[in-house]
C-alpha cells in the first residue's frame, strides 16, 4: 500500500479543513514525483492520507507584485511552467535555468517548486536558485502565516521548518533583478536528464548604476552541506569591490575554502571542492557579462 | 484499502472505474481500462516508457496518482492513431526506422506529439530535450530525432521523402519497412505484461540478501496460510531437475542449501494479486548462516579462497598456442606491456523480464520475452520432468535483450507455479529484480605483452585474461573463448600465447552481452597498436594497415583466411574521417 486515502483540495480552506480533520495523519503532497516513488518503495503507515494541493488555483503561476518590487511565485507552479515563464526568465533567470534542468520533461510537467523546496534536499534544482535570489517562503497554517527566508527554512537533509501535516508553503517571493542585476546557474551532472547534480551553483549579482562595483551578491551552492548552502564569505568579499577578474577569482577561492562537500555516488568530495571554485567563478562571470560588462 | 469510483477522460471517452485509493494512473489504464500501450519499465518515473499526456503534457503515469487524473484529459498511444488513422509521428517512426524493440516507442511518440503540438518548428536541440525523459536502449536516438523532424515537416504540410521503395525483385539492397513496426507505433504490439488470461495468478520470488550463505531452513507455512496465496514453493517441490545452464548445468532454479549471489531465488509464491504476492513473500521465514564470500577473481583463484562451487573456483581455462612465443619476442625490436581492467555492464533493457505460463491439455505453454525459446523449452521440460513436446514457448514482443534475455529469467517460476496451481500464472520482474539478478557483461582483468619489429609488424602476443564469472557459468565459457580468439583483434601475429580464465565468485553472474567477449578486448589491442605506431613513427592508420588481416593471413587459431576479409577496406573507407581536418587519420 502506497497510501490509504488520496484527497485533492481545490482551495486552501478545503486543504486546512482536511489537515485538521485527519489530525496529523494527513500529509501535504504536490506533484508527488519524489513522494510517490518513496511511498511505492517503502509503503505507508495505515491510515495515511495524502492531501494534494497542486490544483489550488491561488497557488499557481508567476506574477509581478507590489508595484514591480517583487516577483510572486505560486508554490504549486510546476517546474516546466517556471522554465517557460517570461517573467522568471527576465527577473530570476537562475530559477528558469534550474527548473529547466530538473529531472526530465515528464517530471517537470508535474513537479512543483513548493515540493522542490519542502523536500529539503541540499542540491535541489529549484531551491538553490531561489536561495541565491534571496527568496522567502510564505508558510501558512490554519492559525497563522509567516514569511521565512529560505536560508532559515532548512534544518537537515530532508527536513525543514515546514510541518507537512499542518502547514503549507503557498508562495515564494523575491526581488526582481533590476537594470544592473542578473542571476545565473551552473550545473555539473553526469547526464543531462534524469540526474541529480554533482554540483549546482547559483549566483545573483547587482552592480552599481555605473556597473563598476558589486553592490549585492548572493551565491548558493549544493550539495556541499546538509542543507542548501550560501557562500557568504565569497559574496561578502565581493560587495563593494570593483568588477574585475581578480575579484571574481577571489570569490571562487573563498567559496571553495568554505565549502565542505562529501563523497557520494555522484562525485568525490575533493573533485566537488575544486569545482565549487570553478562554477562559482563561472556563475558570477556569467551574471556580469550578461550585464554587458567585460572583465 | 478502500476502493473508490473515479471517472477518467481517456482519449476523449469518459470511463467510470473502481480503483483502490493508491492506484497510479498507469495501473488504472493497463489493469482497469485494458490500455496496455503505456508500459511499465521502472515504476519510479525514471525511464519514460509509461508516458501519457495529461492535459496535453507528457507525464510519468507510473508515479501519477489515478485520483489526481480525475477531471483532466488523458491521451494514450491508443488515442492518437491506429492502423487506419496513423498520426504523422507514428508514420515517420516507421518510415525512418526509429522503431526497434518497440517498448519505449509509445512513450517516445507521445512526448514527440506533445512537442509538435506546441512547437511546429522544433530544432534538433528542442527535439532532444523533449525526448530526454524517454530512455531507449536500442536506437541510439539518431533515427528517432530524424523521425520527429520529418513528422514536424509533414505536419506543416511539407512533402517528406520516403526511404521506402517498392521492391521489384526482393529486398536486398533496399530499405524495407519492419514487419512489426505498425503494431509497435500504435501500442498494439503485445509484450508479455500486456497479456492476461482468465483466472490468472501472479508470482514473485523470495531472493537472498546475502552473497554467500547456507540455508538451514525455509518455512513457507506463513505464506501458505495467508489469504489469497495459492502456492509457496521451494527447491524440494521441483518435480524434475533443479539444475540449468546452457553450457554447464551448475545453477539451481531454487536454492537447496547454498546461496552464491545476492538475489538468488529461494522460494516462489503465487497469489491472486500482485499485492498479495508481496505479502506472501514477507511471510516466508528463512534461516541463513552467512558464509565467507569472494568477489575478486584473482582472490578466488588462490588455493585457500572460499569455494563458490565444490568443483573449485576456476570454471574454465581457455588456451591458445600459435607458433613459438619465445621466438616471437626474440624477433621483436620493441616490446610493450600493459594491464587493463574492464567493468561489469548491465544491459538495462527497458522491458523487465516477464513470463506468463499456463497448462493447456497437459502441455505447458509459456509466453515470454526471449532471445532463446528452444533453450527455455528444453530446460523447463527437464525441470517439470515433461517430454519436450509437452512444453511450448511462445516468444512475444521482446523489449530489448542485448544478450541477457538469452537466459532463463521469469519463465521457470511462472511455469512451476502454473504446474502446481493449474492456473495461468504471470511473473514480471521489478526493475530492481532485473538489475540485481540479470546476467552482466563480464568484468575482465587483462595483461598484454606485445612485440613488434621496428617497422611496426607484430611478432608476438602474450595475453592473460581473467574473467569475473560471478556465481554461475551461464554463457561464460563461450564468451571467454571468443575473448581469447579476439585477443589481438583483426591483426595478424605469427606467435600467440593466450591464457584465459573464467573464475567463479559471489558476484552477479556474467553472461551474454552484445559483442560477446570481443568488446572487452578492443580497447586493449587498439591502445597498444597506437603505442607501437608512436614508437615506430607511424600514423595510427599506417600501423594498423601493416598488421590487418588480409587474404592469406592466419588468425590466432591458425585459420588461414582466403576471402571476404573486410578489414583493410574498412580502414580505407574510414580513414580521414576519424579526425576531420587532421592528417592523423590519413593513409
Amino acid at each position: 500500500m502506497r497510501w490509504e486515502t488520496y484527497k485533492v483540495a481545490r482551495s486552501l480552506e478545503e486543504a486546512f479543513g482536511c489537515l485538521e480533520q485527519f489530525q496529523g495523519k494527513a500529509r501535504v503532497i504536490a506533484g508527488g514525483t519524489d513522494l510517490v516513488v518513496q511511498l511505492s518503495e517503502r509503503g505507508a503507515d495505515s491510515g495515511m492520507v495524502l492531501l494534494d494541493i497542486s490544483s489550488i488555483s491561488d497557488m499557481r503561476g508567476v506574477k509581478i507584485a507590489d508595484g514591480g518590487k517583487e516577483i510572486m511565485v505560486g508554490a504549486a507552479t510546476t517546474m516546466a511552467e517556471l522554465a517557460q515563464s517570461e517573467i522568471i526568465a527576465k527577473y530570476g533567470r537562475a530559477l528558469a535555468l534550474g527548473a529547466s534542468c530538473m529531472g526530465a520533461p515528464q517530471i517537470r510537467n508535474v513537479a512543483t517548486i513548493g515540493g522542490n523546496v519542502v523536500n529539503a534536499q541540499p542540491a535541489a534544482d529549484g531551491t538553490i536558485p531561489l536561495l541565491a535570489l534571496g527568496a522567502e517562503a510564505r508558510v501558512v497554517s490554519a492559525k497563522a502565516e509567516k514569511w521565512i527566508a529560505l536560508e532559515e527554512l532548512f534544518l537537515d537533509v530532508g527536513r525543514s521548518l515546514v510541518n507537512p501535516s499542518e502547514e503549507i508553503i503557498t508562495h515564494f517571493r523575491f526581488k526582481p533583478s533590476a537594470e544592473t542585476g542578473s542571476s545565473s546557474l551552473q550545473r555539473l551532472a553526469k547526464r543531462k536528464a534524469f540526474t541529480l547534480p554533482t554540483l549546482l551553483v547559483a549566483a545573483m549579482v547587482r552592480l552599481d548604476g555605473g556597473k563598476q562595483f558589486f553592490e549585492e551578491v548572493r551565491i548558493a551552492v549544493g550539495p556541499v552541506a546538509r542543507t542548501p548552502w550560501l557562500a557568504r564569505e565569497a559574496a561578502d568579499g565581493l560587495r563593494g569591490s570593483p568588477v574585475s577578474q581578480e575579484a571574481i577569482e577571489k570569490a571562487g577561492a573563498a567559496a571553495k575554502l568554505a565549502a565542505h562537500p562529501r563523497d557520494s555516488l555522484r562525485g568525490g568530495a575533493e573533485y566537488r571542492k575544486e569545482m565549487v571554485e570553478v562554477l562559482t567563478k563561472r556563475a558570477i562571470l556569467e551574471c556580469v557579462t550578461s550585464l554587458g560588462v567585460n572583465v | 484499502m478502500s476502493m473508490r469510483s473515479i471517472s477518467l477522460n481517456v482519449n476523449g471517452v469518459v470511463k467510470d472505474i473502481s480503483v483502490s485509493e493508491d492506484t497510479v494512473l498507469l495501473d488504472a489504464l493497463r489493469d482497469h481500462l485494458g490500455l496496455t500501450g503505456a508500459k511499465r519499465g521502472c515504476g519510479k518515473g525514471e525511464c519514460g516508457a509509461c508516458t501519457v499526456l495529461v492535459d496535453n503534457l507528457p507525464v510519468m503515469s507510473c508515479i501519477y496518482p489515478a485520483i489526481k487524473a480525475e477531471g483532466r484529459s488523458i491521451v494514450t498511444i491508443e488515442g492518437i492513431g491506429d492502423d487506419r488513422t496513423i498520426h504523422p509521428v507514428q508514420k515517420q517512426f516507421i518510415e525512418k526506422g526509429a522503431v526497434q524493440c518497440g517498448f519505449c516507442t509509445p512513450g517516445l511518440i507521445l512526448s514527440s506529439k506533445a512537442l509538435l503540438d506546441r512547437k511546429p518548428h522544433p530544432d534538433e536541440r528542442e527535439i532532444r530535450v523533449a525526448i530526454s525523459g524517454n530512455l531507449c536502449r536500442c536506437t541510439g536516438y539518431t533515427k528517432v530525432v530524424e523521425a520527429i523532424g520529418a513528422a514536424a515537416s509533414e505536419l506543416r504540410g511539407q512533402v517528406v521523402s520516403s526511404y521506402r521503395r517498392e521492391p521489384k525483385t526482393g529486398s536486398i539492397g533496399r530499405s524495407i519497412t519492419r514487419v512489426d513496426s505498425l503494431p509497435k507505433v500504435t501500442g498494439k504490439a503485445v509484450f508479455t505484461d500486456d497479456m492476461s488470461l482468465p483466472n490468472m495468478l501472479f508470482a514473485g520470488v523470495l531472493r537472498s540478501p546475502y552473497p554467500s550463505a547456507r540455508i538451514n531452513s525455509i518455512d513457507c507455512s506463513g505464506a501458505l496460510s495467508h489469504p489469497g496465496v495459492r502456492a509457496a514453493l521451494t527447491a524440494k517441490d521441483i518435480p524434475g531437475s533443479n539444475r540449468f545452464g546452457i553450457i554447464v548445468k551448475d545453477q539451481p532454479y531454487l536454492v537447496e542449501e547454498r546461496v552464491r549471489f545476492v538475489g538468488e531465488p529461494l522460494a516462489v509464491v503465487a497469489a491472486e494479486t500482485r499485492e498479495l504476492v508481496k505479502e506472501g513473500l514477507n511471510k516466508i521465514r528463512v534461516d541463513y548462516t552467512e558464509l565467507p564470500a569472494v568477489f575478486v577473481p584473482e582472490e578466488a583463484m588462490k588455493p585457500n579462497a572460499p569455494r563458490v562451487h565444490d568443483t573449485g573456483n576456476i570454471l574454465h581455462h581457455r588456451k591458445i598456442r600459435k607458433g613459438n612465443i619465445e621466438e616471437g619476442f626474440a624477433k621483436a625490436d620493441i616490446i610493450i606491456e600493459k594491464t587493463f581492467t574492464s567493468q561489469t555492464v548491465e544491459h538495462a533493457y527497458i522491458e523487465p523480464e516477464a513470463a506468463l505460463a499456463h497448462m493447456d491439455h497437459g502441455q505447458m505453454i509459456v509466453y515470454c520475452c526471449s532471445q532463446a525459446p528452444h533453450y527455455y523449452r528444453n530446460e523447463i521440460a527437464s525441470m517439470l520432468a515433461f517430454p519436450i513436446n509437452k512444453v511450448r514457448i511462445v516468444r512475444l514482443a521482446t523489449g530489448g535483450g542485448f544478450g541477457a534475455k538469452i537466459e532463463l529469467t521469469a519463465q521457470p517460476y511462472a511455469a512451476l507455479c502454473s504446474y502446481f496451481t493449474g492456473r495461468p500464472v504471470k511473473y514480471v520482474f521489478t526493475r530492481e529484480e532485473s538489475v540485481i539478478t540479470s546476467t552482466k557483461r563480464h568484468a575482465f582483468n587483462l595483461h598484454y605483452k606485445l612485440g613488434a619489429t621496428k617497422e611496426g609488424k607484430l611478432t608476438a602476443a602474450r595475453v592473460t585474461i581473467i574473467s569475473n564469472g560471478g556465481a554461475y557459468a551461464s554463457y561464460g565459457p563461450a564468451v571467454l573463448t571468443r575473448s581469447a580468439t579476439m585477443a589481438i583483434g583483426p591483426y595478424e601475429c605469427p606467435h600467440v600465447h593466450v591464457d584465459a580464465y573464467e573464475v567463479y565468485t559471489n558476484y552477479p553472474i556474467g553472461g551474454a552481452m552484445r559483442g560477446f567477449g570481443a568488446p572487452q578486448m578492443a580497447p586493449c589491442h587498439e591502445a597498444i597498436m597506437d603505442e607501437i605506431g608512436r614508437r615506430c613513427g607511424l600514423s595510427p592508420i599506417e600501423v594498423r594497415r601493416r598488421n590487418l588481416l588480409r587474404p592469406g593471413s592466419s588468425t590466432t587459431t591458425n585459420q588461414v583466411l582466403e576471402h571476404g576479409i573486410g578489414a583493410l577496406e574498412t580502414l580505407k573507407q574510414t580513414s580521414g574521417r576519424a579526425w576531420p581536418g587532421s592528417d592523423r587519420g590519413a593513409i
